[in-house]
């Protein structure tokens, strides 16, 4: 019976957390081509598309792209081996539009955020995913 | 209000020592309470800053570091430079939106010859305060302030010296006229020569034309400054220097120790806070005799108030006031908050003098 609930609240803790659909990393590892310039083509596979444009919740270490703390980026990995500073790929980090103005933030804090889920299928400029109305997830 | 400059008089000859002390501790308190938001500007600032102004420095493969400080404050010695063919590579990327090129290398009279676009005046800015800014390699501008340190003005001729001593080699068949004064928001920005990077091939008998030291771009995006990175690697002897990426990871190192002396860092404050309301009560005690007899002279308790504690008072806030002039002298941002702390002190001082009465 204890073994039974155990494994129960494994599988509950694996799928969702607090009721919310957790995306993990490996889902969001899309296949891309890649300019001369750098620029980035992801493409969405067609079994994304129940995620997309839908609520979810992402857990990463949260990177700064500006001094302000107005736009910060989610990784997979913590800052001193993200995709922009050591080897990993460009699906492995996801821009977040918070809701509201967060509190500052630190560096490599693990956090767990909800968001709606966006495809970026035309912005060159953006990241592939965009996790819109963000906030703090628990 | 006769009678409370006397008693003020009298307290300046008798009590001169405790006045200072007074006036020490206050100040002590204040700064003791500035401590943390201070050391939190000093190790951010410069690297918070820098992020405001560009996205991306791109310099000669190097220390990031040494790029923005060299090419922002001109406080290192440049990696090196960028060939012409990097230059225009980056100026056409499609992430960027503009581009600023830098030249450095030369001075006059040991301060630093900045060539430069109009771009950099824009976004550093730079306000022309006399004359105009300078449009062929033969002109140059400078701060007001060193204009005025230099005893130069507009229409004066200059030469310019190899590298970053006056006494280096001398560019005397190239003349260069003052035809500007500007003023900088930054400090860096007062104490250089400006002039159009064009100039700095002149100097050189044509030799690097197209070269920069650096050149700092703005970005079409913020998420842009997270792809870039992987370009830079792919690219031979070029090193880009991300101020913001910068600041976090000094933000990463420094975050615990600062919340650390944010926590702790109030203790030596309140210790010292306390020593200074005690030495304010202990010396307002020792007024006894001096209560009694404006007592006997009919005066208003707001009178006695002030001609007993006025001075004491005066003094505290002397010191808190010189905190903020010293804060402000050296360039450091005042917490506003850290500041209302250290009123703390002299208000619970002043309310209890009220309450002494025997």
């Amino acid at each position: 019976m204890k073994k039974l609930l155990i494994c129960i609240a494994m599988v509950l803790g694996s799928s969702s957390l607090w009721g919310q659909q957790v995306i993990p990393w490996d889902l969001l590892a899309v296949p891309y081509s890649t300019t001369p310039d750098g620029l980035y083509q992801p493409t969405f596979p067609s079994w994304l598309d129940k995620y997309k444009n839908t609520e979810v919740v992402i857990q990463g270490y949260l990177v700064p792209v500006d001094v302000e703390g107005n736009q910060y980026a989610l990784s997979r990995y913590a800052f001193s081996s993200c995709f922009f500073c050591g080897n990993a790929a460009p699906n492995t980090v996801v821009e977040l539009v918070f809701k509201e103005r967060p509190d500052a933030f630190i560096t490599d804090q693990f956090v767990v955020i909800k968001g709606t889920l966006v495809f970026n299928e035309k912005d060159p400029f953006r990241l592939f995913f965009i996790l819109q109305n963000a906030s703090l997830h628990g | 209000m006769r009678l409370i400059v006397l008693f003020w008089r009298a307290q300046l000859r008798r009590k001169t020592a405790p006045l200072l002390i007074i006036a020490f501790l206050s100040l002590l308190t204040a700064l003791l309470v500035q401590v943390p938001s201070m050391t939190s500007s000093y190790v951010y600032s410069k690297w918070r800053e820098s992020a405001q102004y560009a996205d991306v420095v791109v310099g000669y493969k190097g220390s990031p570091l040494q790029i923005v400080a060299n090419t922002m404050y001109r406080l290192e010695n440049p990696t090196g430079n960028l060939p012409q063919e990097s230059v225009t590579y980056w100026k056409k990327h499609p992430m960027v939106s503009e581009s600023c090129p830098v030249a450095l290398g030369d001075n006059i009279d040991g301060y630093p010859i900045v060539g430069t676009d109009t771009n950099y005046f824009r976004w550093m800015n730079i306000a022309l305060l006399h004359g105009r800014w300078p449009s062929a390699s033969t002109e140059v501008v400078l701060s007001a302030e060193l204009a005025r340190r230099l005893e130069i003005s507009i229409g004066d001729h200059l030469h310019s010296s190899h590298g970053s001593d006056a006494k280096g080699e001398a560019h005397d068949h190239h003349h260069l006229e003052v035809v500007g004064l500007t003023h900088g928001k930054r400090a860096a920005d007062n104490e250089v020569f400006f002039v159009p990077v064009e100039a700095y091939y002149d100097m050189h008998h044509g030799q690097g034309a197209g070269a920069v030291t650096a050149l700092m771009l703005r970005l079409k995006s913020k998420s842009a400054l997270v792809m870039l990175p992987r370009v830079f690697d792919a690219r031979a002897n070029e090193q880009g220097a991300f101020p913001v990426f910068i600041f976090a990871g000094l933000q990463k190192q420094w975050a615990p120790t600062l919340a650390k002396l944010e926590t702790w860092g109030m203790l030596l404050p309140a210790a010292v806070a306390l020593l200074f309301i005690a030495f304010l009560y202990f010396l307002a005690r020792g007024e006894r005799e001096a209560r009694l007899y404006l007592q006997h002279l009919k005066t208003s308790p707001l009178e006695r108030y002030l001609a007993l504690y006025g001075l004491p008072l005066i003094s505290a806030l002397s010191g808190f006031l010189l905190h903020v002039l010293l804060l402000w002298g050296f360039g450091c941002s005042i917490a506003t908050m850290g500041a209302g702390v250290a009123l703390l002190p002299i208000g619970i001082a002043a309310l209890l003098f009220i309450r002494i009465r025997s």
